[in-house]
């Protein structure tokens, strides 16, 4: 989360970051595929993935693993 | 399953709430004669946790996401999609920043100093590999030098050359070189705002390129020898931020193909999930390479049997 500040770096002038819409018919696909696999962890009950998480699981952004080291 | 098929041991590092990797495991176990172990490496603290000793005092265990303890010895093959999550709801009396990165940072060392000091099979694919391929840099000069059309590119915190290469080209576009987790940014195109801000283009390198019109995005994955796309319509530069869009599963010609695989192996993956746009002249234009990218999605968008074809790959892998 970026904060005020006088100066930001370029890819943050004109936006604060990247915000998800949500995606309801990829959600329900995800919970559709979470019981047909019956995964047993009941990750489409963990509040932070719903209703905007509908990638990978891991938070409120994209990851496309650009940032691991 | 199939009782000829070898039975193999297979482990994916990854961190919490990760549905490909239990969508993986639950299809391989379901198919294969196969055991699939996930390592939440960043819930490692939760149960015994790590031990290790360059004198063998204790075995090379990981703790799996179930409790079971895992000897990496005994491992044929590592899918190392994540290691530690800055973001992880592990640990939440900890509420110091730099404590948690200390959790994060010193977790991830240890782990995987283990796995390459005691892991003897097949990476999916190895660290290093991934971590200087996911380079943007890197990634641009080579797709270059191997022919594919990539967009007009400085990277750059000089606002001279910033604003002379975005006043040669109208609606140029900007994104990070590599970017925060704590603060994910979208592609987006060079406003006057930003070119007439000296310091905030001196802060940092940036990526800054060409804009390539078009609403078709493709999105590639490559698993071994096997070739996905699919193709995402969206009037958005950046169409990661809505997904409410159409999707279909695309063929791409066989020199795009081949391009790809070459990327790959110059770079010494076995998969890689690619970015491309296809412009309306019918042009490929190659933006960026993820080693280890985001591919369940697709399959829900498309119907692109990308599961299957992962669990298919990651098992072939696993018994070479």
């Amino acid at each position: 989360m970026t904060v005020d500040t006088p100066v930001r770096p370029a890819i943050f002038v004109g936006q604060e970051q990247m915000t998800l819409a949500p995606a309801p018919a990829l959600a329900q696909w995800e919970r559709d595929l979470i019981a047909r696999l019956e995964i047993e962890r009941a990750l489409h009950q963990i509040e932070s993935m719903h209703p905007n998480e509908t990638i990978s699981g891991s938070g409120d952004g994209w990851d496309d693993c650009d940032y691991a080291r | 399953m199939r009782v000829h098929e070898k039975s193999v041991r297979i482990a994916v590092v990854t961190h919490e709430r990760d549905l490909h990797a239990h969508a993986v495991k639950a299809e391989m176990e379901r198919r294969l004669p196969a055991s699939v172990h996930i390592f939440e490496t960043d819930h490692f603290g939760d149960g015994p946790g790590l031990s290790w000793s360059p004198q063998g005092l204790t075995e090379p265990v990981f703790p799996d996401a179930e409790g079971t303890r895992v000897d990496l010895r005994e491992l044929d093959a590592v899918w190392f999609r994540r290691l530690g999550n800055t973001r992880t709801s592990a640990n939440p009396e900890v509420t110091d920043p730099a404590h948690r990165e200390l959790i994060d940072t010193d977790t991830r060392a240890a782990a995987l100093g283990m796995l390459l000091t005691d892991f003897r099979g097949r990476w999916i694919d190895r660290p290093s590999s991934i971590w200087d391929a996911q380079n943007k840099v890197a990634q641009l000069r080579l797709a270059h030098e191997l022919g594919v059309r990539i967009p007009e590119t400085l990277v750059s915190q000089s606002p001279e050359r910033i604003r002379e290469f975005c006043g040669a080209r109208p609606n140029a576009i900007v994104k990070a070189v590599q970017g925060v987790m704590q603060a994910p940014a979208g592609t987006i195109t060079v406003g006057q705002e930003l070119l007439a801000d000296d310091a905030a283009m001196r802060l940092c390198p940036a990526i800054y390129q060409e804009f390539v019109p078009g609403r078709r995005h493709v999105r590639v994955q490559v698993f071994g020898d096997r070739v996905l796309a699919a193709l995402l319509e969206s009037d958005d530069l950046d169409w990661r931020p809505n997904l409410n869009i159409p999707a279909a599963e695309h063929t791409l010609p066989d020199a795009i193909e081949g391009a790809l695989r070459a990327i790959l192996r110059r770079l010494g993956l076995t998969m890689g999930v690619f970015d491309l746009k296809l412009t309306d002249e019918g042009e490929y234009v190659w933006l960026e390479l993820n080693p280890q990218g985001q591919w369940l999605f697709v399959e829900g968008m498309t119907g692109l049997p990308l599961i299957d074809a992962f669990t298919g790959f990651l098992y072939g892998e696993a018994t070479r």
